[in-house]
């Protein structure tokens, strides 16, 4: 995969997509969290937490990238409020 | 990761029944409250609905970037969700019913005979040949 080349910016759709990714690892995480703990079965809990553990992960790898956009200057010289030079 | 299991197979209802039963399972209590067998059931339900989602995701996304960033969280989900599942076999908490032999049998013909419609020379070896890198 090419490292961050010229970044393209997020469309609406992708930002769409990364909102509920990235709701559905949070909850995901939440959730097996909390089965671990009400779990006494030693193989199910540790997989329970295991499993709550990797959509930390999950949600951290989203946050990252999206963060990635942030810090570009792509995104908001494109879409952003400031008006560019080409504009005038 | 999770051990693979030796199945027991049962005769049950007219099927074989492909199971795998824990000699230190715990008799399960089966009141109104939720158990562990819910819980993995509700945890590998939720990581195959991650899976397909990220799908739709991932086939949307506008660049490759974020295409490989979901990609590597589906994998995680798909890996997630063979444990939970490859857990709640060895616990016994699935009953596969085993196709048999001769509705096999009678598929593998019927696609071996289609091979002539496929455009390139085949690249499988025929039954029986034994291979070096086979196990």
């Amino acid at each position: 995969m090419a490292n961050n080349q010229q970044m393209t910016p997020l469309t609406e759709k992708d930002l769409a997509y990364i909102k509920d990714t990235m709701s559905w690892e949070l909850v995901a995480c939440k959730k097996a969290f909390q089965y671990a703990h009400q779990t006494l079965e030693p193989e199910c809990r540790s997989l329970m937490f295991r499993i709550a553990e990797e959509h930390q992960r999950n949600f951290e790898r989203i946050l990252q990238h999206m963060g990635e956009h942030v810090s570009q200057s792509v995104q908001a010289s494109i879409s952003g409020a400031q008006p560019t030079a080409t504009h005038v | 990761m999770t051990q693979q299991v030796q199945p027991q197979f049962t005769f049950e209802g007219g099927h074989l029944m492909m199971y795998h039963t824990e000699p230190t399972g715990l008799p399960q209590v089966k009141d109104g409250n939720v158990n562990d067998r819910d819980r993995m059931q509700d945890l590998l339900a939720t990581e195959k609905y991650l899976s397909t989602a990220y799908n739709t995701a991932l086939l949307e996304a506008s660049h490759d970037c974020l295409s490989h960033v979901w990609q590597q969280n589906q994998d995680t989900c798909q890996k997630l969700q063979r444990q939970v599942f490859d857990t709640m076999f060895k616990k016994g908490w699935y009953k596969l019913p085993v196709a048999d032999a001769q509705s096999v049998s009678h598929a593998y013909g019927q696609f071996d005979q289609y091979k002539v419609q496929l455009p390139f020379p085949s690249n499988i070896r025929p039954l029986g040949t034994s291979a070096a890198g086979m196990h």
